[in-house]
């Protein structure tokens, strides 16, 4: 065993021996494997070895297809047969809103390019005979997916990783992990200490214990997941006989479960509700090849769904149970990427569709850690998009919920109710009083939209307008007439602070900081490669001290990188301010007469101009008001000690009944902001589009001296750029509006993706932003784009369509 | 005729074992539990003497705690008709067990008993001789083939010479080996259906059978470990290191 | 304290279990008898009659006993048994068919294939499939035991003047026939007692693929095993068998060819002296307990090892 390497990698299933071959074909051959028995002896072993294309992200749908594509390459290249049988995979429908979510995701399937088909059932019947069609009203198809035999995949990575100089240590044990003073890493084993530069986490059910050993909460529990297996039934027997093919592998959405060809018989596997939560103190230390006692009666039901969609299945014998441990995480999606806090030290962990995902997230982590960066914009993986609430408790229960919702129909404004309400604004019972229908963000609740007195505080999901979309209407319409009010609690805060800041702050940002005491800029951070990171609003307080503003959702990744760039030499100090203080918002054209009303200060457009920031007092509350906000009217965030927040709450709402404040949410927040073209990271904004693609061309500064992604962001100009940002108008929607990721068409061809949409009640039209080919990103271009399986035109208009010129914002 | 299967829940035979940390047993908690394989060959084999209508009921006994119902439901789900649960409260020997079939047997009255020949957690392999002489009946034990003809049973037996054949008559006891047959895998119908057949409840004290174990359980401890071996390039190696290293050739 | 060994035979030879069988009796205690069932079985009679250890031999010689019936002979054991504090017999099919009838017509229970004595009262035996050792302490007044054959040495067949005592007995009822036996007669030593053992695994593909194995056994004189799947599959017999629900063998030497080493194979074999594994799969478990592992095709490796045997030519026997 080696004593010195670059790279350990902790764990031996599929997914930590994807991990060791990425690396090892990008040119690291000095890299090891340590496994505590056998390779694949935790969960890979057991997995059923589905490959479905199928993810309604576009980031981790493409994790998905570059794992079909290299494991069909795998057996040329390393001799080793992975059992890659590509039988297709079909997902049935029996609701309409199942067909809409289906139509959103071929959407997204035709961004990355995903061959997928939608089938009626009848040509269901045709594929899969055996199949009861009844109650169905369609289809998908995914003609290059199936199953693989995950321990001959495992080998053929082993292999294929040995081959090129990697090598792996079986029945040795991770005891304990050291961090050392260089930022290099001491691993100790039972056999041994191997000195590293990097450390990769992959060891799936223990992802918790070896987060311990550096001091990380990982926020991944496994469940139990059952399948069973037939023997064979001569009616399958028959058909392989007759030479006909697999029927592919069926995926009965609606009943929650799915099924496959298996050695002339069946495999039945559901996602029911309550399946525990397993290993919740990991397993044991001689656990290896281990499953759990099957519990037919938990998933009767599915039983009997499946008897009655495959009736054969209900004539033979089961062979087997497998009731074994699959990781989770709160949010169903897999940790991939660096560990908050560590440098060097990376996650692939949580793995719910392991064998699939194991390729696309050794590929990226492989990049990201040789390259430095990854090429997919990760944010659907990353380790970082939870935050420290996830407790051992609240990771059961998330995580159960995760498991029983793999089935469920993804709405796109779907909110999950295990574990809520967990984190509370102060006045998160004032709001509900008001009619606040709640969902949450990094485990903060948020008013998704208000419903008012006699409309029932529930919300109501759907692809299309549904029953909120009026009650939206109304509130955005409140905003622009009158003055809203909304809650940013959320929003993650920070002081960037010494001697050092301004200069630290200026090369993490490609904007130019602020340089008056007072005034605020929209800045943003590059990753090394140019691509957007990072979005804030950065306040100078004064020569040594700034005050950061960026989206709830990434308050651990923002926090996170600012602080593994922080200088040594603690000229820089970083404070995190998101729970100490509360943000309300008061926006529309009423907004400086209420804000005079509830303040002795000076609101004037003259004293107080748009994109400044001053100390004031509401009531007797202090804050800081910053004269900006996310919707494209009058107003200010007011940024106050989080213990004042009911009394400034109290006296606006008193306050602001003349002027008819209404508070409003962020689905009406999520329009407003649409009708002028502002960006989030995360869509239109990513490390996958550079800065200048996505309309920041005014908050980019190339000449201002250095800052972290320039010189990368230079050569990438002179190559071009191969995407443009531009506002749609799109004609003739009545009942949907684009949720995002929808394709955009010049005639028959693909030439961009929206990025998001929404229905702009100020202007009102059905409007989108989109990423596309910047030849057709000139204003008045018409072309056509998809939503939900409708063909409608669109046709690009000015960015900002209501108040174009900003006079509201600056009135 | 009715034919009695006994049937026990062991941990499942593809599961590595785990010594308890105190030395008092081995780990049973948590552990995946299966049917005993060879009872498995038991209850298949009853059920095929029943399909070819040589006997009318195949009644299927497990003695243990409450979990042991699963496992009776398991051999109703493969076909056979009601079950007998003896709910004992601490582990029970060989000889207890045959003491409590005996009054199984009594309230029964079948003519044939199939057992597993051995469990394979404590590896005994004496029930079924056993209750065959508590019963004062003849016995055909790791029986490969049992051809039944009237009141008169052939039995072929493996043993460490080979095969031998014995003839006797019913009622008899016979202990099955897991060339018998294969067993019938139960299909989720089956298994559905099972939950309503009937299992009788009884304990040891209902049936006036001192269970108290003859044999004190001292410790359980871990065979010694071998040390690690090594892997050979090739064939000569291999020799060379028989011959001249280990002495073994 | 006076012991009663069941001795196993064939009427002509005594089996070497039985053998061994009296070791572990001599470590309990030395006053010894030896019980022999069958019929014209003088020379088993005499032959035994000369071991060191035994004291007495209780003979019931009768045309009834010419093959070993379970229901015939447990209840000539338990006649005698009064006399005893223990009671063994060694724990191949046929100690494991008769005992524990004898157990139950005593009332007590059995201790089986123990593997050491610690005292008289107290033993070791091994528990699923030998992946535990049970140490246990018998409270019954007569201790029903049967012995793992290869725990214990073979006795000194020599030096003893055992008393021969003729027993006119014949006590049972069950009618139960002796039709056949198939034994597979061969020059090679015996499975259980072979000094060295080859043993075959599905691997091998095919019974005629397993002669393979038998010219190797012939140059080294080992026995030839399997595992329980090339038994299954037919390529050999049941008798070859080594495992949990086979035999327990404890060779100096077993190699084990295309056997990928489940728990149940092991449970025969791990407490050989040194374990060679050929075997083309290099994760098969057989690799963690094996002293010499070959990653290799069998069928290539065989022919090689064939030939590398005949260069040796030297081959202590």
């Amino acid at each position: 065993m080696k004593t010195k390497t670059k790279v350990v990698v902790i764990g031996g299933g599929v997914v930590g021996v994807s991990t060791l071959y990425h690396l090892a074909k990008k040119g690291w051959s000095d890299v090891v494997l340590i496994e505590r028995k056998e390779l694949t002896s935790g969960s890979t072993w057991h997995a059923a070895g589905l490959l479905p294309l199928f993810n309604m992200s576009y980031s981790v749908g493409q994790l998905h297809k570059y794992a079909v594509n290299l494991y069909k390459a795998l057996e040329e290249e390393t001799g080793q047969n992975v059992g890659f049988s590509v039988v297709s995979n079909i997902r049935l429908a029996t609701t309409q809103d199942r067909m809409d979510e289906y139509r959103q995701y071929a959407g997204v399937a035709q961004t990355i390019g995903v061959d997928v088909k939608f089938l009626t059932p009848q040509e269901v019947k045709q594929i899969w005979p055996l199949c009861n069609i009844d109650g169905l009203v369609g289809a998908i198809q995914h003609p290059e997916d199936g199953y693989i035999q995950p321990a001959d995949l495992t080998q053929a990575l082993a292999k294929g990783a040995r081959g090129r100089g990697a090598e792996i240590y079986r029945n040795t044990n991770v005891v304990g992990i050291k961090k050392n003073d260089d930022e290099t890493w001491t691993v100790q084993t039972d056999k041994g200490l191997i000195h590293c530069e990097h450390v990769v986490s992959c060891s799936g059910n223990f992802a918790r214990q070896t987060g311990k050993m550096v001091g990380l909460e990982i926020p991944v529990i496994p469940v139990e997941h059952q399948y069973i297996v037939t023997e064979p039934h001569p009616e399958i027997l028959k058909r392989k006989e007759q030479g006909l093919p697999e029927m592919g592998v069926l995926r009965d959405s609606d009943s929650s479960w799915y099924m496959r060809e298996e050695r002339g018989g069946l495999i039945l596997g559901p996602y029911e509700k309550g399946a525990p939560a397993c290993y919740v103190d990991g397993p044991s230390k001689e656990s290896e090849f281990e499953l759990f006692q099957e519990d037919l009666e938990r998933i009767e039901t599915h039983i009997e769904s499946a008897i009655h969609r495959v009736p054969i299945f209900g004539e033979v014998g089961v062979k087997k149970v497998y009731n074994g441990a699959i990781c989770y995480t709160p949010d169903g999606s897999p940790i991939v990427g660096p560990a908050w806090g560590l440098k060097n030290f990376w996650i692939n962990e949580g793995h719910s569709f392991g064998i699939t995902a194991a390729g696309g997230a050794g590929w990226q982590l492989g990049e990201w850690i040789v390259d430095g960066e990854p090429t997919i914009d990760m944010m659907g993986v990353d380790p970082r998009r939870f935050g420290d609430y996830t407790t051992k408790s609240f990771l059961i229960k998330k995580n159960e919920e995760a498991y029983a919702n793999v089935f469920s129909i993804h709405y796109p404004d779907e909110e999950r109710e295990g574990g809520r309400p967990l984190r509370q604004a102060p006045c998160y019972d004032r709001l509900k009083d008001l009619g606040a229908v709640f969902g949450q963000k990094f485990g903060w609740e948020r008013a998704n939209w208000f419903a008012p007195k006699g409309v029932e505080q529930t919300d109501d999901w759907s692809f299309r307008r549904s029953k909120w979309f009026k009650h939206v209407g109304n509130e955005c319409k409140n905003v622009q007439e009158n003055v809203g009010l909304l809650d940013m609690s959320a929003f993650a805060k920070c002081r960037i602070s010494g001697p050092g800041a301004e200069d630290f702050l200026d090369n993490l940002i490609a904007n130019k900081l602020p340089k008056k005491n007072g005034r605020v800029n929209l800045c943003h951070a590059l990753n090394t490669k140019g691509g957007v990171l990072s979005e804030y609003t950065i306040s100078k307080e004064d020569d040594e001290s700034y005050y950061l503003v960026s989206a709830g959702a990434f308050q651990r990744l923002d926090h996170d990188w600012i602080k593994k760039w922080i200088p040594k030499d603690r000229s820089v100090t970083f404070e995190n301010l998101t729970n100490s203080i509360g943000v309300l918002v008061v926006a529309g054209p009423k907004a400086r007469n209420l804000m005079e009303k509830v303040s002795e200060s000076d609101f004037s457009n003259e004293k107080f101009p748009w994109l400044s920031a001053k100390k004031i007092d509401v009531g007797l509350a202090p804050s800081i008001a910053m004269r900006m906000n996310f919707v494209g009217e009058l107003g200010w965030e007011l940024h106050h000690p989080i213990e004042y927040q009911n009394h400034i709450f109290d006296i606006l709402i008193k306050a602001g009944g003349e002027f008819g404040l209404k508070p409003f949410g962020i689905r009406a927040m999520d329009s407003l902001r649409i009708e002028k073209t502002y960006k989030l990271v995360g869509t239109e904004m990513s490390i996958e589009y550079s800065p200048l693609e996505s309309g920041l061309d005014r908050f980019v500064h190339m000449n201002k001296g250095n800052f972290i992604g320039r010189d990368a962001l230079v050569k990438w100009q002179q190559k071009g750029f191969a995407n443009k940002l531009v506002t749609l108008e799109v004609i003739g929607v009545t009942d949907a509006d684009a949720l995002g990721n929808n394709p955009v068409y010049k005639g028959n061809v693909v030439v961009g993706r929206a990025t998001g949409g929404n229905y702009g009640f100020r202007v009102q039209k059905s409007l989108a932003i989109a990423m596309i080919s910047p030849e057709y990103g000139q204003i008045g271009k018409e072309l056509s784009m998809d939503i939900l399986g409708k063909m409608y035109d669109v046709r690009v208009i000015k960015d900002s369509p209501y108040d174009s010129n900003n006079d509201l914002i600056r009135a | 005729m009715k034919i009695l299967v006994t049937v026990k829940r062991v941990i499942d035979y593809n599961v590595q074992i785990r010594i308890k940390a105190d030395g008092s047993g081995v780990e049973t908690e948590n552990v995946k539990m299966s049917m005993n394989p060879p009872d498995e060959n038991a209850v298949e084999e009853a059920l095929r003497i029943k399909e070819v209508g040589k006997a009318d009921e195949v009644i299927v006994v497990s003695i243990g705690g409450d979990k042991s119902r699963e496992t009776i439901r398991t051999a109703l789900a493969m076909g056979a008709d009601r079950g007998i649960h003896v709910k004992v409260v601490h582990e029970v020997e060989p000889l207890a067990v045959a003491k409590i079939l005996e009054k199984i047997v009594e309230k029964e009255n079948p003519k044939l008993i199939l057992m597993g020949k051995q469990a394979i957690d404590d590896d005994c392999n004496q029930t079924g001789q056993m209750l065959s002489a508590k019963l004062g009946w003849s016995q055909g034990t790791f029986a490969s083939k049992i051809e039944l003809d009237n009141n008169s049973v052939l039995i072929t037996r493996e043993i460490d010479e080979g095969l031998e054949k014995i003839k006797t008559d019913l009622p008899m006891v016979i202990t099955c080996d897991l060339r018998l047959n294969e067993p019938r895998y139960a299909s989720l119908p089956n298994i559905m259906k099972a939950k309503k057949k009937p299992i009788d409840n009884f304990t040891s004290e209902d049936l006036g059978v001192n269970i108290t174990p003859r044999i004190k359980l001292l410790k359980v401890n871990e065979p010694s470990k071998r040390v690690k071996g090594i892997m050979v390039k090739n064939v000569a190696e291999l020799i060379q290191k028989l011959k001249y290293e280990a002495k073994v050739i | 304290m006076n012991i009663l060994v069941l001795s196993e035979h064939n009427n002509i030879e005594i089996k070497s279990a039985t053998l061994n069988a009296i070791t572990a009796a001599s470590q309990i205690d030395l006053n010894i008898h030896v019980l022999v069932v069958g019929s014209d079985c003088e020379n088993v009679v005499n032959k035994l009659s000369n071991f060191q250890s035994i004291k007495k031999v209780l003979v019931v010689d009768n045309k009834k006993f010419l093959n070993p019936i379970a229901e015939f002979i447990s209840p000539i054991v338990h006649s005698l048994a009064k006399d005893y504090s223990h009671i063994i017999a060694p724990a191949s099919t046929f100690g494991k068919n008769i005992m524990p009838r004898v157990a139950a017509l005593l009332d007590v229970s059995q201790l089986s294939d123990i593997i050491k004595i610690v005292s008289d009262k107290i033993f070791v035996r091994p528990i699923y499939a030998g992946n535990a050792l049970a140490t246990i302490e018998s409270t019954d007044v007569i201790k029903i035991i049967t012995v793992r054959p290869t725990s214990f040495d073979a006795a000194i067949t020599e030096g003893g003047n055992a008393e021969i005592e003729k027993l006119e007995l014949n006590l049972n009822s069950n009618s139960v026939e002796f039709i056949s036996r198939e034994e597979n007669k061969s020059d090679r030593p015996e499975l259980g007692s072979a000094r060295i053992v080859i043993s075959g695994g599905r691997g091998l593909g095919s019974a005629e693929n397993f002669l393979l194995l038998n010219e190797i056994a012939d140059k080294l004189g080992a026995a030839v095993g399997a595992s329980r799947a090339a038994v299954d599959a037919g390529y050999v017999s049941n008798d070859s068998q080594v495992g949990q629900t086979g035999k327990v063998v404890v060779p100096d030497l077993y190699i084990a060819v295309g056997i990928s080493g489940a728990i149940q194979h092991l449970a025969g074999m791990k407490e050989s002296k040194i374990i060679v594994a050929i075997n083309k799969d290099e994760e098969a478990p057989i690799f963690n307990i094996a002293d010499y592992g070959l990653h290799a095709d069998l069928f290539e490796a065989l022919p090689e090892f064939s030939a590398e045997l005949n260069k040796l030519n030297t081959i202590q026997k």
